[in-house]
Formats: structure tokens, sequence, C-alpha cells
């Protein structure tokens, strides 16, 4: 009995021993040495003086406190403290009771607090984002990455907007190598290579002008996990049919006082590398050529894997030497060789009220291209000097061989064009306090040489007899030479600003050309002077604009005058005639935006002359069949345009609406002749009084109705009364074009699936029905979870209706990406044109003909491509 | 690319409000540091907060918002005419000549939280951001903390841990018995020392202390930090709203963008734009 007893006693025992776990409440005030309550106040509990917290309480507006809690401890340890007064601490033995305290005031002593490095960190204007913590598994360069930094995007040419604008430089380590060309880097420098990249915001390159002028574009700058970096990729793919291939590779270094870069790529599966060296800074500039062999470019639609049937070897050097702290050198230089072809059908038809006259051109041609670019730079950029001159030369030879098929009668040529040109430019900064003086002058040198020869050769025209030469060529030189400089200054007044800019250009231009017959023994026998050019022509210009904006109350009027005087000699050396002109030529515009209602207008007076124009007195042959002359004269112009926008938007909705109206009237002194017949076309001038009008209406309508679909809808409508001569007849041509684009995107999860619908219409008054397009095009984009890499499938349909006519084609293809980080290897897939489609449909439309194009797609292809980064 | 901001309509409202400075009793700030992919644990930011205590109210937002309001409210002082616009066309042109000036200096604030914390009202209000017209959260500051055992040294200072909820969400602090300042990012508080560290269980979401003053000093405050015709709304409107926001890959509206590009923008805006830290 008794040691059971004690087995039941014993624990009880043991229980009584232990200080027994009750609730304890304590209360009170806490108030200065005044008696006025303190506010939050921390009342800290523990049951060892740096033991765990049992239990704390604030002290409320009235300085009252009540904190219950449950202990078993038989003292108490207190602490009250606040910011603006001196803590307490007490030892209180554990019950119920109520507790007061009273605090003195006294400064608080902040402890030292100790921070780490955060991923991303601001140095005044400048962000630094951690690589590292943005790149994930799936990004090959370091142009993915940048994609992800909130307020950059990269465009599909590969250039790189902050906050919506272009940046102004590309730094890799403080140092901008490739000068603009900085697709090399963000498509092919290893990501893993980089552990910064920093955004400059409100970029100054300029130390002569910091603090003066801020602009409004950013600078992306490189930093390097080491100061001696030698980095690359290598990438090779394969593919079918034909046999398909790619390789190439690229090697960086990077030290302290000097960086290079040198790669090379060959390919023939459509990509043109050469694009990769062309500059991203400033406005891309479009050439237009004189003499054209007959062959049928790419439609601009078509990405290049399902057009380009090319063999492109492509390799370049940049390199850049810091010669002392505030001056660089810099060269650079790429060399590319390509081999296209060019293969289609044209079905062109030139009509006017009385007659059609029909070509049916099956055309093929192959063109090889050879172009080398080099370019010197040096650099000096103090905080009180800035000077900066280039020098860029650029030798491109194009050979093309044509082989084409008109109306059943085969038609040859060669074509090559020889072209040199050599663009220097210098600017020099002077900062004398908070005044900066700026010059800058630009100088551009071009010799361009092209050789056509035809076999046969068809003459047509209004002055000479129609007839046929078997062999002909037309030989084509030009030599120009332009200069322009400026300074310019910027002045501010309250609500007025003003923008001036004075300077001269100066332009030298030399043309020649003649046409020939061609005999089988190889000599030539010009076809007179017809069609024999020699001429020089000369400008000076000198210039003032005027940038005036003034803010009122109602709205903001904006006045901008450029005016220059011409002074223009032109020399026909063959026909021994001169013309020498002073002409004034002023385009101002003044523009006006009301900030009520959403409406602006814009009134445009231009009284200018073809100044841009090459002028030449006697016939060349732009293309086969297709003669043109100018005039020995100013062919000066007068137009007046207005223009009124309404745009508004709503955020809550998603909604963003424009329209835009524009109506012209341009009046010439010459007006466009054509003559054709069934041999070709020719073209000249004829003065006599015109007026061509013209009016548009587009409209552009977006909305978010819900959270992952955007409706987008454009639409817009011309309509244009041409004069013209046809065959000798004057006539008003009347043009009307309409077009619909509803576009539509869904995303959901990680997809998103996007549907184009685009229908356009054209009718004129010389042609006999009307015609309608229309183009249907589906993406789908998915990005796979778990490194899983992402696919993109893309299907267009293309319907074209000209009367009863109807032609349709379709083109799909899928693209695969994908990472294996383990092995520094990128994966691509491509699977292009699937449905194995022959032809691009295209459909082009002038005054007075039209033109069925076929353009010979790649067959289908299967590409793989791999890239090791080193 | 072209993008649409809403900088005037924004301007509009803040101009429209008073506007001064007062002493500040203590500032800190804080890195907010979201998850930015949590399939591969990658995190974005960190974007950096201020937390800023005067006359019993704390204010916590985005440190470049602070930059850009006190900028703007430099401007209004600077031209008073147009402090009070009595039309539209007025109030019109302050924008204009705002937005102009504005392009020198404004500083980009992705992340973009407003939260006011009423100590006497025990009060917190939660700004919906890009909402028109405006609109908050209101909830009473009364987070329950579970003191944890743990102790830690994290910054330098001697940390204890403490448990809440809110929001659907488990939240972790770590808070300074050495600074006697009850107080803490985001809608966080109320603990015997100033909240160093908070982070959810998942550790998608965390926000760092990175300094701190105690001295007092004038700064910019706006008199009405929320807009005065904000309206309270539901838990669940203020989700709904803020998933609407996140979801939508054009907010703000781009134009012309491929279907890769709205993807990414899409995966931006999840994790840098506005996060949702609130569940219903």
């Amino acid at each position: 009995m008794f040691p059971a007893q004690g087995f039941i006693l014993f624990p009880l025992l043991a229980l009584s021993a232990l200080p027994a776990q009750c609730q304890t409440t304590l209360s009170g005030a806490i108030t200065n040495e005044n008696g006025q309550p303190i506010a939050g106040a921390s009342l800290i509990v523990r049951e060892q003086p740096d033991g765990a917290i049992r239990a704390f309480a604030l002290s409320a507006t009235t300085g009252e406190y009540s904190v219950t809690f449950t202990t078993g401890a038989d003292s108490l340890w207190l602490s009250v403290s606040h910011l603006s007064f001196a803590s307490q601490e007490k030892v209180i033995v554990r019950h119920d009771r109520r507790l007061d305290w009273v605090l003195a005031a006294q400064v608080y002593e902040l402890p030292e607090i100790a921070i780490n490095q955060p991923v991303l960190i601001r140095r005044g204007d400048t962000l630094v984002f951690d690589v590292n913590r943005l790149k994930t598994a799936q990004d090959e360069h370091i142009e993915e990455v940048l994609a992800r930094i909130p307020g950059i995007t990269v465009e599909p040419g590969g250039r790189i907007l902050y906050q919506d604008l272009p940046i102004s430089r590309f730094y890799i380590e403080g140092l901008d190598m490739l000068e603009g060309r900085y697709a090399l880097a963000t498509r092919n420098l290893n990501v893993d290579a980089i552990r910064d990249i920093e955004i400059l915001e409100q970029h100054q390159p300029i130390l002569a002008l910091d603090s003066l002028i801020s602009p409004p574009n950013a600078a992306i700058n490189l930093r390097l996990k080491s100061n001696v970096v030698f980095t690359g990729e290598a990438e090779a793919g394969s593919g079918l049919s034909p046999a398909l291939y790619l390789a190439g590779g690229n090697l960086f270094g990077f030290q302290k006082h000097q960086q290079f870069n040198v790669s090379g790529m060959g390919n023939n599966v459509g990509e043109q590398q050469r694009n990769n060296f062309r500059s991203l800074y400033g406005e891309v500039s479009f050439e237009q050529i004189l003499v054209s062999p007959t062959v049928i470019q790419p439609p601009f639609r078509l990405q290049g894997s399902n057009a380009l049937d090319n063999q492109e070897l492509t390799g370049g050097v940049n390199f850049l030497r810091r010669i002392s702290p505030h001056s660089q050198l810099k060269f650079q230089a790429f060399t590319t060789s390509d081999r296209l072809q060019y293969r289609g059908r044209k079905e062109r038809t030139w009509r006017d009220s009385d007659q059609a006259v029909r070509f049916d051109e099956l055309l093929q041609a192959g063109e090889v291209l050879n172009l080398l670019n080099g370019k010197l730079l040096y650099e000096l950029n103090k905080p009180g000097f800035y000077t900066k001159a280039s020098i860029e030369s650029e030798n491109g030879n194009t050979a093309t061989t044509v082989d084409n098929e008109i109306n059943a009668r085969r038609s040859l040529e060669d074509f090559e064009r020889d072209k040199l040109t050599i663009n220097g430019r210098w600017e020099a900064i002077l900062r004398k306090g908070n005044k900066a003086y700026r010059l800058w002058s630009r100088i551009d040198y071009r010799d361009e040489a092209i050789d056509l020869e035809l076999r046969p050769l068809d003459l047509v025209g209004s002055e000479s007899p129609a007839r046929q030469l078997p062999q002909a060529i037309q030989a084509v030189r030009e030599r120009n030479l332009a200069s322009d400089t400026y300074t310019s200054f910027i002045l501010r007044r309250n609500q007025f600003i003003g923008h001036f800019k004075s300077g001269i250009q100066m332009r030298r231009n030399r043309f020649a050309s003649d046409l020939a017959e061609l005999a089988a023994d190889g000599s030539q026998t010009s076809l007179g002077s017809l069609f024999v050019n020699d001429m020089n022509q000369m400008l000076w210009a000198p210039y003032l604009e005027q940038d005036y904006s003034w803010m009122r109350k109602k709205g903001e009027w904006k006045l901008h005058i450029p005016a220059a005087f011409h002074r223009l000699t032109l020399e026909d050396d063959l026909r021994e005639a001169n013309l020498r002109r002073g002409l004034m030529v002023f385009q101002p515009h003044i523009e006006y935006l009301p900030r009520n209602g959403g409406l602006s207008a814009k009134f445009t007076f231009s009284h200018d002359y073809n100044q841009d124009q090459l002028f030449y007195n006697s016939f060349i042959l732009r293309a086969n069949r297709q003669f043109d002359r100018q005039v020995f004269a100013v062919n000066q112009r007068e137009m007046y345009e207005l223009s009124l926008r309404y745009q508004g938007k709503s955020t809550q909705s998603g909604l963003y609406y424009s329209s835009r109206l524009n109506l012209s009237a341009t009046r010439a002194d010459f007006i466009p002749t054509t003559v054709f017949d069934s041999l070709g076309q020719a073209s000249l001038l004829t003065a006599t009084s015109n007026l061509q009008q013209r009016g548009s209406w587009q409209n552009r309508f977006e909305m978010v109705p819900w959270s992952s679909v955007q409706i987008k809808l454009e639409t817009n409508y011309t309509g244009l009364v041409r004069p013209g001569a046809l065959n000798g007849n004057r006539l008003n041509i009347l043009i009307h074009q309409a077009g619909a684009e509803p576009y539509l995107v869904y995303t959901f999860g990680k997809s998103v699936l996007s549907c184009r619908f685009r229908a356009d219409f054209y009718a004129s008054n010389i042609s006999d029905v009307p015609v309608w397009q229309t183009q249907l095009r589906w993406v789908f984009f998915h990005q796979f979870s778990k490194n899983w890499g992402n696919v993109n499938l893309s299907f267009d349909h293309y319907r074209t209706a000209i009367g009863q006519r109807i032609v349709v084609n379709q083109l799909f293809n899928i693209r695969y990406k994908n990472s294996i980080p383990a092995w520094k290897l990128d994966v691509s897939l491509h699977l292009n044109n699937l449905t194995d489609e022959v032809d691009f449909i295209t459909f082009t439309q002038e005054s007075f003909y039209e033109e069925l194009g076929r353009f010979r797609l790649r067959p289908r292809q299967f590409i793989l491509r791999l890239a090791k980064k080193f | 690319m072209k993008i649409i901001l809403l900088p005037c309509l924004i301007f509009l409202s803040g101009m429209l409000a008073a506007q001064d400075t007062k002493v500040i009793e203590y500032a800190a700030n804080y890195d907010f540091i979201p998850v930015m992919d949590t399939l591969n644990g990658t995190f974005g930011g960190p974007y950096e907060f201020l937390l800023l205590h005067a006359n019993g109210e704390s204010r916590f937002h985005a440190g470049n918002k602070q930059f850009n309001d006190s900028m703007a409210y430099a401007y209004s002082l600077a031209n008073p005419q147009y402090a009070n616009p009595k039309t539209q066309e007025e109030a019109q042109e302050a924008i204009n000549n705002f937005t102009a000036d504005m392009k020198n200096w404004k500083k980009s604030a992705p992340v973009n939280y407003m939260i006011r914390k009423d100590f006497a009202a025990k009060k917190i209000q939660n700004a919906l951001t890009f909402a028109f017209p405006p609109q908050h959260l209101e909830e009473s500051l009364n987070l329950t903390w579970k003191i944890g055992e743990k102790q830690d040294t994290i910054a330098g200072l001697n940390c204890y841990n403490a448990h809440t909820t809110y929001g659907g969400r488990n939240y972790t602090a770590w808070f300074a018995p050495g600074i006697p300042i009850p107080d803490g990012p985001y809608v966080f508080g109320g603990l015997p020392g100033l909240i160093v560290q908070v982070s959810d269980e998942k550790g998608w979401f965390t926000f760092r202390l990175k300094g701190l003053s105690v001295s007092p000093q004038q700064r910019f405050w706006q008199e009405n930090y929320l807009n005065p015709q904000s309206k309270v709304i539901s838990r669940k409107s203020y989700v709904d709203q803020s998933i609407k926001q996140k979801n939508n890959p054009r907010m703000p509206a781009v134009v012309d963008a491929s279907e890769e590009q709205l993807l990414i923008m899409k995966e931006r805006r999840k994790w840098s734009y506005y996060l949702l830290l609130e569940s219903y």
C-alpha cells in the first residue's frame, strides 16, 4: 500500500516544487516628469535580464498600458523605453499589480547599424543592378537580362530604350568601344562575365556640358566581374533543306586601358549578321538607289529565315585604347561578303484610260555583295574642353546577274555597282563658366560607279523612235562632296523658349551617264546626247532655323521657321549650258496644342524645290524598260497642309483613341509625264499649271476590356487627286485607299495568344476593278516552367482578291529556345515554312500601274542551333 | 515602343493638395526585395522605401516618391501662379508646364506602396495605386504578434523574432528592442522595438532596414497624404483591382509590342510593378 501511495505522491510533490504557472496582469501609466502621458512607450517583460521576451505592451495616448501573461517565475525584469526618454528597468515580484512609470527626457543615441550590400543600389542618378540576381537560367545574352529591367525596352532591331528614349551611350567598364554597334555586345557577350548593369539616368557624356545641359536620355554601363576579362561564345548550327549551316564566334577582351572585340560568322539560313555592325545611335537613314537591276526584292514583312536565300560571311573587329585619363582612340572595322538569290514572278500592268500593257515577268537573279567598313575616332573629354573627331570609310561592291523572262522572251542583265564613302565628323565644345560654345561640322564624300548591261534593250520614249538593241550598256558615275557646319544656342524666358541654329551647307555633285550599244566585239557606240549626261551641280546654302514655343493659358503655340538661301549652280558640260539661281527656301509650320479638349492643329506652308534630287538633263535608264529624265530647271513647289488630331485616353478602362485628319494641296512648276508602250516606259517633267490634292483620315483605338485581353483597331482612308500626263493625255488620277486592322491579344498564365487581321482596299479611276487584300496572323508564345525554355508559333494567312481573281498563301513557323546552364549551352530549334508554301504574294499599286508579285520563299526548313559560352 | 503614362493626373491631384514640411521624429530606409520568379527563386529590386514619423503618424512610401513629391513641391513654390488653378484651363496649363519641368529630375518609382499609420486612431490606410477615382483600404492597427524564442544579430543589432498573420500570409519579423520605435515597414508595427526585417514564410517578400535617423529634421510632408477624395474600399475590391493591374501587361498602355515582349512585361509587372502582398 505504502509504495503505491508513494508513486502517486512523488509526482505531486515534484510538481509542487516547481513554480506555479499562473496568469499575471500588469497595468499602469507611463508619464514624463511633468505628469504628462507618454504614448508609444514599450514595456517589455522578461524572466531574466537578457532572456526571451515573455510579454510586451505599448502605451496608449493616455499613457496607460496593460499586459497579461502567463509565467511561473517569482520575479520579473521589466523595462520601459521610448525614443525621447531614458529607459528604465525594474525587478518586481510576480503578482497582479499596477505599476506607474515616470520617464526622464533624454536624447536617444542610435546604435551602429551595419548594412550589407544590396542587390540594387542607387548612386546619384545611377541605378546598379546585380546581374546574378536578375538573370535566369534561360537568359542567353545580356539583351534578355536588360529586357527584364523595369524601364528598359529592347526593340527587335536591337536598339535599347530607357523610359521610352533611346540610350545615348553603351559603355563596358566606362568605355564606349562599340560606338553604337552595341548589338554586338548585347547579343554576343557572355552574360556570366558581367557583374552589374548600371543605368545612368539623364547621362551627359560630355564633361564640358556637365551640370549645364541635362539630356533626357540614359546610358548603360556594364561592370565586369574582373578588371581583366576574356570571354566569348562559339555557335554552330545545321539543318535541312537544302543543306543549311551557320557557324560563328566572338571574343571580347577587357583590360584597364584597352578593350577589343573580334567576331565572325557565316550562314546560309537567312541571317544578316552585318546588321549588328550598324550604329544604333541616331536615326536610321534610307538610301535611294539611282539605277537598279530587275530583281524581285523580299517583301519587308517577311523574316530573313523565310525569305533570304543567302551565303553570308561577316567578320569585324573593334578596338579601344585609353591614351590618357581624358582621351581615347577607337578603331572599328568590319567586312562582309554575301551571295543572294532572288526568284519570283511579277505580273505588272500599266494602264491609261485607253489601253493596258501587261508584262509577265519570270525573275531570277544572283547577287554578290562585298563590303568593307573602317572607322577611326579620337575623343578628348575634359571638364573645360571637349573635342571629337572621326573618319569613316566604306567601300562596297555589288554584282548582280539577272536571267529573266519577260513576256516569254529572255532578258539578261549584268549589274555592277562600286561605291566609296568617306565621312568625317568634328565637334568642339568650350566651357566658360555657365556658358558653353559649340561648333559642329561634317564632311561627306561619295564616289559611285554603276554599270548596267542589258541583253536586249528596248528603247522607248516620246523623243526617240521605239527600237530594240540586242545588247547595250549604261555607265553611270557620280561624285558627291557635302559639308555642313553649324552652331546653336537656346534661350528661355518665363513661358517663352527659343532655339536657334545657324550654319552653312555646301554640296558639290558631279554626275555623268552614257547609254551605248554594245557590239559583239565589245565595242561601244553611244546612243547620242539624248542618253548622255555630263552635269556639275554646286550648292551653297547658309541657313537659320528658329524654334519658338509659347505657353498660354488655353494652349501652347509652337512656331518653327527654317529659312535658307540656296545659291545653286547647274552646269551641263555636254550642252555647254549653265543655270545659276538664288532661291529662298521656307518650310515654316505653326502648331497649336489646346489643353482642354485633346484637339491639336498644325498648319504647314512649304516653299521649296527639288533640292535633294539629282539634276540630269538627258534620259537615264533607272531600270530595264524604265527611262527617266529631269529638267534643266528648278522645280519649285508650294505646299499647304492642315493637320488636325484628336486623342484621349481613360486609364480606368484602359482605353486609348486618336483620330488624325490631314488635308494638303501642292502646286509645282512641273508635273510628271509618262509614256509607255509594250516595250517599256519613260518619264519626264512637263511645265504646266497643276494642283495635287490629298486627304487622309487615320483612326486608332485601343482598349483593355479585361486584364488579360487587349483590343486594338486601326483604320485609314486616303483620297488623292494627282495631275499627270499619260501617253500625251492630261488627266487627273483619282485614288481611293482604305484599310482596317483589328488586333486582339490574350495573355493567360505564361502564354500569349494574338490574332491580327488586316484588310486593305484600293481603287482608282484608271483601274478596271478594285483590289481587296486581307492578312490574318496568329501568334502563340509560351514560356515553359522549370527551365524547359519557350516556344513561339506563328501562322500567317494571306488572301488577295483582284476583281474575281483570288490568290491565297500561308506561312507557318515554329521556334523553340532553351538553355542548359550546367553546360553553358544555348539550344534553339527552328521549323520554318512548315506548310512548304512556294510563294509569298504581294500587291503594289501606283498611279498608273499595278503589280502582283510572287516572291519565292525558302522551302520547309529545320535548323538546330547550339551556342557554347566560354 | 511608346508608353503612355499618367503623370499629369497624378500631379494634378498632388498639386491641388496643401503641402508643407514637418519636423520628422524618425526616418528609416528599407529595402524591399520581392520575388521575381517563384519557380527559379530569383528576386528583384531592392526598391528603396522610406518610413517617416511625425506627430503620431507614420508614412511608408518609395524613396523616389519622396524625392519626386518634394521636387514637385519646390516647383509649386517657384511657380505660385499654378498653385491654385481655378479653371480647367489653368489646371491644364499647370500640368503642361510641370510635365516639361519634371522630365529633368523625375526618378522612376516602379513600386508604389503608400501606407499611412495613425497610431492615435489605431488605423492603417493603404492607397490603391493608379486608381481613379482615388481609393484606399482602411484597417485597424492591431496586428497580433507572437514573440518567438529566437534571437539574432541583424544589421549589427540584437533582434528578437515575432510572428503574425496579415492578408492571408504568415510573416516573421525581427525587431530590435534597443531601438524603442514600435514601427516598421509597410503595415507592420506594434512591436517593442523597430522592425529591422520582415519576411513572409515563403521568403517571397522581404523588407530590410538599411538606414535610420532619429535626429529631428525638417522633411517634406504632404498635408493630405491620401487624396481627400479617396474612398474607402473593401479588401476584396482592393485585391481584385490589384490583381487586374498586375495581370495587365499594358499597364501603363504599351503600343506595338511583340508577343514575347508582352509576356516579358507581364512577368516584369508581376514582380516589379505592383506586388500583391494582399490576399482576400
